[in-house]
């Protein structure tokens, strides 16, 4: 197995201390209560297998596998053990070896196809974009609307859009050249079609000569801002979520909002943005200055955060759970009296609509775009 | 007649999955090696625990019960484990054991706010229930290294002490009442009142047992309300002898910290510039605001008139935070080993002497030596490397056997295990004898956590 040292050595350190300070707050270990579903027990398993005392095998590849990769237990180790660095790593020999689960075979042979997880046609990727937005056909800054977004959360999209209008930002999109970031292919350990799909992009972007890339998408903002430069080198353009985008637009004051959306709501932070990459404060900003506005935190929140369940290829590998999951989360939300429950990444809120939806639960839920474009307007 | 089936973990597995639903009954290598250790420090590499043959995760007593039931009828040693954070090996499987994993039964069944008191299961982890009580204003006030990961069962069957031990006492002093599944099967629960007069506390048969008298499925629990104001503060003195009379002197006023904390020039490092500050108290209290006041003033002259001087509360804070991290960032230098050695306290400063000069003989690198909680605690903590394992035993054992003759316990709150089976006819005589005894009444096949107890 090709593990790097700085894995190994973060093993070796898990397994000296072995503490479980990662179980509470991890998402599958509360559900599921099976050891090897901690931190913990995925380090001690992945450094049995290094070392040869077992072998490989399915069970196995799932016990990788059934893990949201929501930084948690990176969060709460008290000696910094990158699990989800680990477990990643892992998930990529295992796949080399062809231990996948089959319905992230079928999302990467999408992926590679038709250039979305979704199997959607590559041409109406831009098919939500109001006809009367303003679109350039050359400019510093980029949209990048990320698949979920395009296609299964359009009314982000079209908030987003609607925001930049309203602050004046001169944008352009990327497609037809923008395809799927790669966010989950490489988390579920297809680090090959990772690569393929890190290069097109970066290339796509640099040859539009796009300075400023914008995602609305915590997923796409991970890869394109910390994955891309690890895989293919230095990038030539920042990259901006949206929270973090607005919080500046409202700064320099050339976002006003003004309409009162009187809303009693929870923030959930998506682990991409939060622990992944440390945004939380701006879009708390950026809620608190919406008119109207309650912000009540829930008891989990920030660095200590549920995650929904959806991410790391748990939606698509194991459904039951991962609405197990988000449910949990739901409950979280209503525990403080919430009447909506607002977030920041297209993913998490596909995965929040479907359960409140599933569940007939009166709570509304949210893309922080969604309400700025309400209040601007 | 008994069937024999040990070794045969697939026909095992199969009258398991009878018992509990299927997905309860693990047995594939990858799941058995992640339950081979517990935190027993010289187990740094999962080749050196030991797998069992299966682990089940049973959801109710009965299904306890019916494991139990089995386990007598298989000759199937059987060992409890909660979340498995113990240092001192208790929840390592025994060879050809099953593990029975309660972490499933991590329930709230009840909170009594009248009576001041809740049941649960034996699963529940420390800090889920910390923060479910926090929501309705009280606190369970028990508060180990462990508290992040640690569940009730696992903290009563090795009588766990935390740091708000002044005020709320060990994790035994917690215990209402237990219902537990003895080894023949038998399911008992106690009386949920603090105390009886009918007879002896049958409950302390499984308190510190290490799970070796029956499993412990739910736990009645003293809750308290939650405190107005918590103060902590740290007093620098010039070394730990000055430190531990200071300490001595507020005990002597009457006064009951909710926690303490005296510390040697090891464990002084980095909390303070100042470097006369060779020994510290930390002492905190918390409560009704007044009586947290009144309790901190009064503390200040007697710190002061005995020498100390009262350092930066915001490292106090700090140090009051990383209070549960602090173990776990001790095995960077290699695996963390402590003592958990407690003497009378008139002996202390003679133990801590002994300690002084014991590591320098033995070349154990301390980080510091503390008396924690309670006065007569007083141990040490260290890291070792793996070529120093059996120098290190060798010396451990030499300290503890010290504090025996000192007149005092090998650990305070960590428990035997598979770490001092070889001191405790030094720590119990004839006692050790007694308590053999009423393990094998209690489980005459010896299915229980084999182990100490089952010479």
């Amino acid at each position: 197995m090709n593990i790097p040292k700085s894995v190994s050595n973060d093993l070796i350190l898990c397994s000296r201390c072995r503490c479980g300070f990662c179980r509470t707050g991890c998402t599958t270990y509360p559900i599921l209560g099976v050891e090897s579903l901690t931190a913990r027990g995925r380090n001690a398993v992945a450094l049995s297998l290094k070392d040869g005392l077992i072998g490989v095998s399915q069970g196995l590849a799932e016990r990788f596998l059934l893990c949201t990769t929501c930084g948690f237990c990176k969060e709460r180790c008290p000696l910094e053990v990158d699990t989800v660095k680990i477990t990643e790593r892992f998930r990529a020999e295992l796949a080399e070896k062809g231990f996948t689960k089959p319905e992230h075979d079928s999302f990467n042979k999408r992926i590679k196809t038709v250039h979305n997880p979704y199997g959607e046609p590559h041409e109406e990727r831009m098919k939500w974009l109001p006809s009367k937005t303003q679109v350039a056909e050359n400019a510093n800054t980029a949209y990048f609307v990320g698949c979920t977004t395009a296609y299964r959360r359009p009314e982000i999209a079209e908030a987003t859009v609607r925001m930049l209008n309203a602050a004046d930002v001169e944008f352009t999109t990327l497609h037809p050249q923008e395809w799927c970031c790669g966010s989950p292919s490489l988390r579920v350990g297809r680090r090959d079609l990772f690569l393929e799909l890190a290069k097109h992009n970066v290339e796509a972007i640099a040859r539009r000569g796009v300075t400023r890339v914008v995602t609305s998408c915590a997923g796409c903002y991970r890869v394109l801002s910390r994955d891309y430069p690890e895989f293919v080198g230095e990038i030539p353009f920042d990259v901006f979520h949206t929270s973090e985008f607005a919080e500046e637009l409202l700064k320099e004051g050339r976002l006003r909002l003004l309409k009162e959306v009187p809303k009693r709501v929870t923030y959930h932070d998506p682990c991409h943005l939060g622990r992944h990459a440390g945004i939380y404060e701006q879009p708390r900003q950026v809620l608190k200055s919406i008119p109207g506005i309650e912000l009540v935190e829930m008891l989990k929140s920030r660095e200590n955060a549920r995650c929904c369940g959806a991410g790391g290829g748990v939606k698509a590998g194991f459904p039951d759970f991962s609405m197990q999951a988000v449910k949990r989360r739901i409950e979280e939300a209503r525990d403080v009296g919430a009447e909506s429950i607002v977030s920041t990444c297209p993913f998490c809120a596909h995965h929040f609509k479907e359960a409140l939806h599933m569940s007939g639960s009166p709570l509304e839920f949210y893309d922080l775009t969604e309400l700025v474009a309400e209040t601007i307007e | 007649m008994k069937e024999v089936v040990s070794g045969n973990s697939q026909r095992i597995v199969g009258l398991l999955a009878k018992i509990v639903e299927k997905d309860n009954v693990l047995y594939e290598p990858h799941d058995l090696i992640a339950y081979s250790r517990d935190r027993y420090p010289f187990l740094t590499h999962p080749e050196k625990g030991v797998s069992p043959l299966a682990v089940v995760r049973p959801v109710t007593t009965d299904e306890v019960r019916e494991v139990v039931m089995l386990a007598n009828k298989c000759n199937i040693p059987l060992t409890p484990r909660g979340s498995g954070t113990n240092y001192a090996g208790s929840a390592v499987p025994s060879a050809h054991s099953v593990v029975v994993d309660l972490s499933r039964m991590n329930q709230i069944l009840s909170i009594d706010e009248e009576s001041m008191s809740a049941k649960v299961q034996a699963g529940l982890i420390l800090q889920d229930f910390e923060e479910a009580l926090d929501k309705r204003g009280f606190t369970f006030g028990h508060d180990p290294g462990s508290f992040p990961s640690a569940t009730v069962g696992g903290c009563i069957s090795t009588w766990s002490l935390g740091w708000r031990a002044g005020k709320y006492g060990d994790m035994g002093r917690l215990v209402l009442s237990l219902k537990v599944v003895l080894p023949n099967g038998e399911v008992i629960e106690t009386r949920s009142v603090p105390k009886s007069s009918t007879g002896f506390d049958f409950k302390s048969l499984f308190i510190g047992a290490e799970g070796a008298m029956g499993i412990i499925t739910e736990a009645g629990l003293r809750i308290h309300p939650s405190p107005e104001k918590r103060v902590i503060q740290i007093y620098g003195f010039k070394d730990f002898e000055r430190a531990f009379k200071g300490l001595l002197a507020v005990l002597r006023k009457g006064l009951c910290p909710m926690m303490q904390l005296v510390m040697n020039e090891g464990e002084m490092e980095g909390l303070t510039e100042k470097s006369w500050a060779k020994g510290g108290v930390m002492i905190g209290y918390e409560g009704v605001k007044e009586v947290v006041e009144a309790q901190v003033k009064r503390t200040a002259s007697v710190l002061e008139a005995n020498e100390g001087v009262r350092l930066d509360d915001e490292a106090a804070e700090k140090y009051w935070e990383n209070r549960h991290d602090m173990f776990s960032q001790m095995n960077i230098e290699g695996a963390a080993g402590s003592i958990d050695t407690a003497v009378p306290a008139s002996k202390a400063i003679e133990f801590y002497k002994f300690l002084k000069e014991w590591a320098k003989r033995r070349g154990v690198r301390i980080f510091g030596i503390a008396s924690w909680v309670l006065p007569e605690n007083v141990g040490m903590d260290s890291a070792f490397l793996e070529s120093e394992a059996e120098a290190y035993a060798a010396a451990r054992d030499e300290a503890v056997r010290k504090a025996l003759e000192l007149g005092g316990t090998s650990s305070y709150c960590v428990g035997v295990g598979l770490r001092y089976p070889h001191l405790m006819r030094e720590e119990h005589g004839p006692a050790l004898d007694i308590m053999r005894a009423i393990k094998r009444v209690l489980d005459p096949n010896n299915i229980m956590n084999p182990g100490w107890l089952s010479p």
